[in-house]
């Protein structure tokens, strides 16, 4: 009885409000055409707006006729005011705007615009970053996304040289990575310095470390939404960058065909570490190359079609002897029909492609191949993403995916193994979901948002007959709540449910060669509760404090058994074999400091959390044999994090040699990463050996790390040059990446506890130019 | 209100850094271990003795007290009902405790062992099982090259020479497991019998490197696997091979793992379970068979041989 009252509210609410006439349209930026996403938008008069989607769309009701003033704003963009009519109560105004950057008054910049969030939906643990923003974090030898998102609160590096992403206390196989809506599935290249996207092309990057909304799913932790750039509509326009061991370049521009047009893109980048080796001979034979390509067809102002494309290999030789060679690649293909069936429903609707593989082999002198294990994923995918706004109260989100992977490993060996030690597995698996949210605005004050997800997996092929399959049908809800303070301030809380149906088979370092597949019926799905309370402020016109309380349970996590290498069997071996199966929980406090002070412009990240997992048969008790709970090696007490631009130029109104200078500042200090430590020894028939404590004994030492880059910002008649100096870790600060215990001669000779320490980044110098046109 | 939002985080960071949220001590007390490897073919002998150490603090470690000359060390063949007693040894050249078996009854393919260990003040009573693998013969010259002064010896004194480049294929290593075909545990282990120093040579350069830096020196010496040690292990098939009618384990392609020129031990075995999951599983100390201690009581078949590797080819 209570829900049909409910619906019948909803649908008189929704049939008033159809009679009402909208204002709608595309905000693009000035100078490029390019659609802005997360423009707040409203309308003077009436008070109702919102933030254009990621397509740059808004829609908002006019309950009657009139005229009106529009009111665009963005942080470093020019207000804009733009008045119109509305003359019917059923018209529906179509409008095409544009914001022009704001212009730089040297000694009186002021940073125009406003940063405070007038999203309608509840965005909670939301922190949007924009190339600039990746670019203005200083970076080994270039700008880079992982790195700017591993310097955010709540986010854990776990080494220097790994970019895997461990989002208040989950592991990097809990994050949705996602690129044009396409599922990126192992986004790094060797060694971790650089990530598979080149922040040329990147236009926005939206990372959710938790209660993320109904529209996500099939992750337990985290999402991270990252947008490629569409292209200047206006102009051609390019980008190069040099550095000592990379280069990049980047096209875009406009089309024309017959009365057809568009924009394109188009990024590549390749190291040359190759070519520094004949030089440097300590360098491991490596390389990669990756492209972003985006092509956009505007067909009318209510259609638009997109197609963009990932492509990224590394390659990486060892000979010792034998040839160990090893490549491995992500490639993402995406189709997306943006479409407007009215202006209160808009659609997306996207054909997706990705897959990831990775491949060893070891050649003989004689050229023939000893061992070779080729591994990958393909995921296959459609969508429909659609959100309908019946009116200033409401927007409901709906859509549906239906996503098809199929996975394999397969080894081979011209030794003689046994054939079934060998894994040969290949699992393909359906995942079909559908959700619906709304955001709804109770009054001036109040919004709350429900939200369902509903998915169901199934396990299809299997080719190995002992592996049981596997059917699971859940429902997420999810529910955020907000209350307005002021203006610019809010206070929130969310809850939501998340179940995961695929493992990665990783060890404690994420590597190209983790393994990915679809859990078989051996297995339960992940399940994860989050729960959060938050509360943002702009307390001032030039700084916004945002703090999060944040609470996750975890439930059948699963961590990979190392002992599988030497003990799987093909004729009986199932997923289970495979992992420690366990549960966990984290909580913590999140806490961001935005500046956009006088040419200061970055954040202030402390972080106070702790993770705890329970996993079986790992971190035993010796007595018991029973798993004991632990803090695993990505738990940091507190992490504190500094980053910040300051342009100097901006602050003082002088150009310094003609150009624009700026100072950037990276800071990190995090407590030192859980580890185990030798607590007896034995004697094992030839050696002495370590017995070890519980994983979590003892902590590193402490993390600390500043670096320091400086830019030079020449503008041209056309375009401009940046040349940058920039130096990694500045105090040279030893820190410890993994502590390595061992049974030696000491200085005496005498046979003592060695110590030896695998460092991390030690003081580095970059230099390169970028040059823009 | 920021003002107090920021003092109170101010103190929440100083109490999250002056609290180590770490575990408690794993082991308590005095910690034993077994290290005993029964050899099919041997007796428990200085050669192959069992080792029972304990360990109080890793603190107060010395290398001398951790092994344990008092205990009662029984061994039953489970499939004759035999058992004897094994002795302490002090090795003063290796400055080591061994138990050894005075009576030098010799190991039986195939047959299953129990060890038993009473230390007084230990009230637990340390025990483990451990079946033999079946008999194999480590084969030096598979396919018969019966070449003087080439290929591997059974001992220091009667090794030969080989070139690297063709040094599995020409000499694999072979292991004969007779009449027995299937699945084994098989252990491999290449040795450098060289002692440290920068005139070392890599048999394949490393980074442009042909010499070892004396900053290796310590990598090279230390226990376990590593640049001195090059192990392989893992589920091998034995299978009749069309030059004998025996079963073998064949390994032709494992010359990478003479990492210098020089003098080399090499070995292969089948080994069983406890062994085997000593070696692989992490924490390996845990899951080697032995109940109310650590470390492993195995067996194994197999045998070892002796090699120079040079850099030059041979006349052959």
């Amino acid at each position: 009885m209570k829900y049909s009252i409910l619906i019948l509210l909803f649908m008189i609410s929704f049939g008033l409000s159809l009679q009402a006439a909208t204002v709608s349209g595309f905000v693009t930026r000035a100078g490029s055409k390019e659609p802005m996403q997360y423009v707040n938008v409203h309308v003077a008069e009436t008070s109702a707006g919102m933030q254009t989607n990621k397509k740059g769309y808004f829609v908002i009701d006019i309950a009657r006729p009139g005229t009106y003033t529009l009111e665009l704003s963005l942080v470093s963009y020019q207000p804009l005011k733009h008045k119109f009519t509305i003359n019917v109560p059923t018209e529906d105004l179509h409008l095409s705007l544009s914001l022009v950057e704001a212009a730089i008054e040297l000694a009186t910049i002021r940073v125009t615009g406003s940063n405070y969030d007038e999203a309608r939906e509840i965005r909670p643990s939301l922190i949007r970053s924009t190339t600039e923003d990746v670019k203005s974090v200083v970076s080994p030898i270039e700008a880079d996304v992982f790195r700017a998102i591993l310097a955010l609160p709540g986010v854990a590096p776990i080494s220097d040289f790994s970019s895997g992403l461990y989002v208040r206390g989950g592991s990097p196989d809990q994050n949705l990575i996602l690129l044009d809506d396409t599922d990126v599935y192992n986004p790094n290249h060797f060694g971790g310095v650089f990530s598979t996207f080149n922040s040329d092309a990147v236009e926005n990057i939206d990372l959710i470390k938790g209660a993320y909304p109904a529209k996500y799913g099939g992750r337990l932790s985290s999402v991270l939404d990252v947008t490629n750039r569409q292209g200047n509509r206006d102009h051609h326009q390019g980008t190069a960058r040099w550095s000592l061991i990379s280069s990049s370049a980047t096209l875009e521009g406009p089309w024309s065909l017959a009365n057809q047009n568009g924009s394109y893109m188009a990024s590549l980048r390749r190291t040359y570490l190759e070519l520094v080796k004949v030089i440097l001979e300590d360098l491991p034979d490596y390389y990669f190359y990756d492209g972003h390509f985006k092509l956009n067809w505007d067909i009318s102002p209510q259609d638009m079609v997109s197609t963009s494309a990932y492509f990224g290999k590394d390659r990486l030789n060892f000979d010792f002897g034998s040839v160990i060679k090893l490549d491995w690649g992500n490639r993402t293909f995406t189709t997306q029909w943006m479409h407007l069936f009215s202006p209160r429903l808009f659609s997306q609707f996207v054909l997706a492609g990705s897959d990831f593989t990775s491949n060893l082999a070891q050649i003989t002198s004689e050229g023939e191949e000893s061992f070779t294990r080729d591994n990958g994923i393909q995921d296959f995918s459609s969508k429909a993403l659609l959100s309908y706004r019946p009116n200033n109260q409401h927007q409901i989100d709906f859509g549906w995916e239906v996503k098809y992977n199929d996975t394999w490993l397969q080894t081979k060996s011209s030794m003689q193994y046994d054939e079934s030690s060998l894994p040969d597995v290949q699992v393909a698996s359906l995942t079909s979901s559908a959700y619906i949210q709304d955001t709804w605005d109770l009054d001036a004050l109040w919004s709350v948002q429900p939200g369902l997800r509903g998915s169901w997996y199934q396990s299809l092929d299997i080719n190995l007959k002992q592996i049981p399959k596997a059917s699971y049908l859940n429902l997420d809800p999810r529910f955020s709540i907000r209350r307005k303070l002021d203006l610019a301030e809010s206070v929130y809380a969310s809850y939501g449910l998340y179940h995961q149906y695929l493992t990665l088979m990783a060890a404690d370092f994420s590597t190209p060669f983790d393994v990915w597949f679809p859990l078989d019926g051996s297995l339960k799905p992940g399940r994860s509760h989050h729960f959060l309370l938050g509360y943002k402020n702009q307390f001032a016109r030039d700084f916004a404090f945002d703090i999060e309380l944040y609470y996750k349970t975890y439930q059948n996590i699963l961590e990979y058994d190392s002992a599988t290498d030497f003990d799987w069997d093909n004729e009986s071996g199932q997923l289970a074999d495979v992992f420690h199966q366990g549960k966990g929980y984290s909580y913590g406090t999140d806490i961001l400091l935005r500046t956009y002070w006088r040419g200061l412009e970055g954040f202030l990240g402390l972080t106070l959390s702790k993770t705890r997992r329970t996993m079986k048969d790992s971190n035993i008790d010796p007595y018991t044999h029973q798993a004991q709970s632990y803090y695993p090696k990505y738990d940091r007490s507190y992490a504190v994090s500094v980053v910040q631009t300051f342009n100097l130029s901006h602050f003082s109104g002088h150009k310094i040699l003609g150009a624009d200078f700026k100072l950037g500042v990276n800071f990190a200090f995090n407590s030192g990463q859980p580890t185990d430590r030798p607590e007896r020894i034995y004697f094992d028939g030839e050696d002495y050996g370590i017995i070890y404590s519980y994983r979590d004994r003892d902590r590193l030492p402490a993390y600390l790390r500043l670096d320091l880059s400086t830019k030079y910002e020449w503008q041209t008649s056309w375009g401009s040059i940046e040349p940058y100096f920039e130096v990694i870790n500045v105090f040279n600060r030893k820190n410890v990446g993994f502590r390595n215990y061992s049974i030696g001669p000491n200085q005496d000779g005498e046979l003592a506890l060695l110590t030896e320490d695998s460092g991390q980044f030690p003081i580095l110098p970059f230099i390169g130019v970028n040059v823009k046109w | 209100m920021v003002k107090n939002i920021i003092i109170i985080l101010l103190a929440l960071l100083l109490l999250s850094g002056c609290t180590d949220f770490t575990a408690g001590p794993r082991f308590e007390g005095d910690v034993y271990a077994i290290a005993g490897l029964l050899v099919a073919g041997e007796a428990i002998t200085a050669d192959y003795p069992v080792y029972l150490s304990k360990s109080a603090d890793i603190a107060s470690f010395d290398p001398l007290d951790i092994f344990v000359m008092e205990a009662d060390i029984q061994i039953f063949e489970l499939d004759t009902g035999k058992s004897w007693s094994l002795s302490p040894m002090l090795d003063f050249e290796e400055l080591k405790v061994k138990w050894i078996d005075p009576a030098r009854n010799i190991i039986q393919p195939e047959h299953s062992y129990r060890i038993q260990v009473q230390v007084p003040g230990y009230e637990k009573l340390i025990s483990a099982e451990t079946t033999v693998p079946p008999e194999t013969i480590l084969n030096p010259d598979y396919y018969g090259h019966n070449v003087e002064g080439e290929g591997y010896g059974l001992s220091l004194q009667t090794m030969g020479e080989l070139p690297f480049d063709e040094a599995d294929l020409r000499y694999p290593l072979a292991l004969n497991t007779l009449d027995k075909a299937g699945t084994f545990n098989y252990q491999a282990e290449l040795y450098c019998l060289e002692p440290f120093s920068t005139e070392l040579e890599f048999t394949t350069p490393i980074f442009g490197l042909t010499h070892p830096s004396a900053e290796l020196e310590d990598a090279y010496n230390r226990s376990g696997e590593g640049m001195r040690r090059i192990q392989f292990m893992g589920r091998f098939s034995s299978s009749v091979q069309p030059e004998y009618e025996d079963s073998y384990i064949l390994v032709k392609d494992y010359r990478q793992g003479f990492i210098f020129y020089g003098r080399y031990m090499a070995s292969a075995y089948i080994i069983d379970n406890n062994l085997y999951r000593y070696n692989y599983m992490p924490e390996g100390y845990l899951y080697g068979g032995v109940h109310n201690a650590l470390g492993y009581f195995g067996s194994a078949s197999g045998g070892v041989m002796y090699v120079k590797v040079v850099k030059a080819p041979v006349d052959i």
